[in-house]
């Protein structure tokens, strides 16, 4: 089998707020030599508001560990960076997204099925971000990690990725739209019913007809009985 | 990025309408609404100081008495008024049925159909757009209104990025109208609780002209008139949703607007799952929604809100 890219970590402190205490932590020593160990092969780094002082940095890095490591301040289409760490069978193997804990970014690293390290930051008082620390490994969403502990971090997210045959996903789609719909949510649209009582009234009517034709069926399965009384209940 | 023409003409077919019509939508334009009722609020105002030197404490506090009780007493009539939500309604739909009956809610042969979703910041808007992406289908008849605060261009530009999608899977007149609504922050990030009340009441004028403006796209067309006020507001958090809601309610109290239009939403975020947010537990407290919905079952048993299942995780 043959693997295009090698595995790719991206790092990401969202669009708000930066968080330099995170960009530090992953241009240590450790942590990059920690990467090259997994054969990491890239480092791509969204720094928001620090990307002068963080491209510094890296200029004044010793040694990359056979990394190339790049950054840039915030990009429109976040989620492609998100694919580019997905393992896909074939083509590259999974890596993983560093991201500062915000729940949209979670969401989203969650849809493409990317290996996920959320680091909370400690100077934000956001205290429902403890919350999503509670579930998300039980969950299998991803890892809970600390700053400092990054490195202990990225070794139990490989584990998960070979645990979850996460190098082996099938090629990421983009999800469809419309939204089958089987799937859609209809709260929206009985709300704007409740707007012209009498429509809602009678798809009211119509959905309490379709549940009792479904009970119907559902128990006369295979008796192939016509629906009279049915039809009766309809015209009425 | 060019920029497109600034609005759809009215008259212009739904379709024409550039996506990128939303950067250019400002607040600066009023309309009469907001005058009239601008200039109202300033004489009612006026009145009210001359009556505070005027009268008498105790008139003053029957006529203050009189003022709040007529509020609450609205307030309650409207909440007793809402209409019971079925646990069909938060379910997913059932959609294309063999038997060829209609899918119901068939919104699809209504005049209007007219959402207004408040858009906040980062993981807010996040849920929003997917929320947004979760219930839109192809209907000519729908108008969809983004309130995005100012200076908010993540926002803005994921907007586009879905409209783009939505004008994509329906190339034809089923992509319903479209515009945006820039309204200034209720907060900044780091202001001073000073000043905060005064901003808010800034984006309180704002989200009155954003809640009254007739979309332009629908102006001249047949059942214009229907899409002078949003049916459904749809909102998951920021404090701008709150202060628009609140608005939208007194419009409502004070039969400013028709009482069958601006029906509330509030949608707990995703991220919530055993506590509800400070906007939440706002909208909970003061009942000013007409559906509180949120995201985890756990949370529904402890808070009582409606479960909706996990909507904005897709």
């Amino acid at each position: 089998m043959s693997r295009h890219e090698g595995r790719m970590c991206f790092v990401t402190v969202g669009a708000t707020a930066g968080f330099p205490q995170l960009l530090a932590e992953v241009i240590k020593p450790e942590f990059l030599q920690c990467l090259a160990s997994y054969r990491f092969k890239r480092l791509e780094v969204q720094c928001g508001p620090d990307y002068n002082w963080f491209a510094a940095q890296v200029e004044a890095l010793p040694d990359n560990y056979g990394i190339d490591i790049r950054c840039f301040t915030y990009t429109k289409n976040m989620s492609l960076c998100y694919v580019r760490c997905r393992g896909e069978a074939g083509v590259r193997l999974a890596g993983c997204v560093i991201t500062h804990a915000g729940s949209g970014t979670i969401l989203e690293v969650k849809r493409t099925q990317a290996p996920l390290i959320a680091v909370p930051n400690p100077t934000l008082m956001d205290n429902h971000q403890d919350e999503l620390a509670d579930v998300i490994e039980p969950q299998g969403w991803g890892i809970w990690g600390k700053l400092g502990q990054l490195t202990n971090a990225l070794a139990r997210s490989q584990e998960l990725v070979a645990q979850g045959r996460l190098n082996d996903l099938p090629p990421y789609s983009a999800r469809s739209f419309p939204v089958p719909e089987s799937e859609r949510v209809t709260l929206f649209d009985w709300m704007v019913l409740t707007c012209y009582p009498e429509v809602l009234r009678q798809q009211q009517h119509l959905h309490d007809l379709d549940e009792v034709m479904a009970n119907y069926e559902q128990k006369n399965e295979g008796r192939g009985e016509n629906l009279e009384d049915l039809t009766r209940l309809a015209v009425d | 990025m060019h920029r497109g023409s600034a609005h759809g003409n009215p008259g212009e077919s739904p379709a024409d309408i550039n996506v990128n019509a939303l950067e250019n939508f400002e607040v600066s334009g009023v309309d009469d609404f907001a005058v009239t009722l601008f200039f109202w609020s300033l004489f009612a105002s006026a009145a009210a100081l001359v009556a505070f030197f005027v009268l008498s404490w105790s008139w003053i506090t029957a006529l203050l008495a009189v003022l709040v009780g007529f509020v609450v007493f609205r307030h309650v009539t409207l909440k007793w008024e809402q209409p019971k939500i079925g646990n069909h309604w938060v379910s997913r739909g059932r959609g294309d049925k063999p038997q060829g009956g209609p899918a119901v809610p068939d919104t699809r042969h209504l005049p209007a159909v007219y959402f207004l979703y408040v858009l906040g910041s980062g993981g807010h808007t996040t849920e929003m757009l997917e929320i947004i992406r979760q219930q839109t289908r192809g209907q000519a008849n729908q108008h969809r209104r983004y309130v995005i605060s100012s200076g908010d261009r993540s926002s803005q530009d994921r907007v586009q990025q879905l409209e783009a999608q939505i004008s994509e899977a329906f190339p034809d007149e089923r992509a319903g109208t479209r515009d945006a609504f820039l309204i200034r922050r209720a907060r900044e990030v780091h202001q001073s609780a000073l000043t905060a009340p005064l901003t808010c009441l800034v984006s309180a004028g704002h989200a009155v002209n954003a809640l009254t403006r007739e979309p332009r796209a629908r102006a001249a067309t047949r059942y214009g008139y229907q899409f002078k006020y949003p049916h459904v507001v749809v909102t998951n958090g920021p404090a701008t949703g709150f202060i628009l809601c609140v608005v939208a309610r007194l419009l409502k109290i004070f039969y400013l607007v028709p009482q069958n239009r601006l029906k509330m939403i509030y949608i707990e975020s995703w991220a919530r799952i055993k506590t509800m947010s400070l906007t939440g537990r706002l909208f909970l407290l003061t009942g000013i929604a007409d559906s509180v919905g949120v995201q985890h079952q756990a949370l529904a048993r402890l808070t009582g809100a409606e479960y909706v299942g996990p909507i904005a995780a897709g």
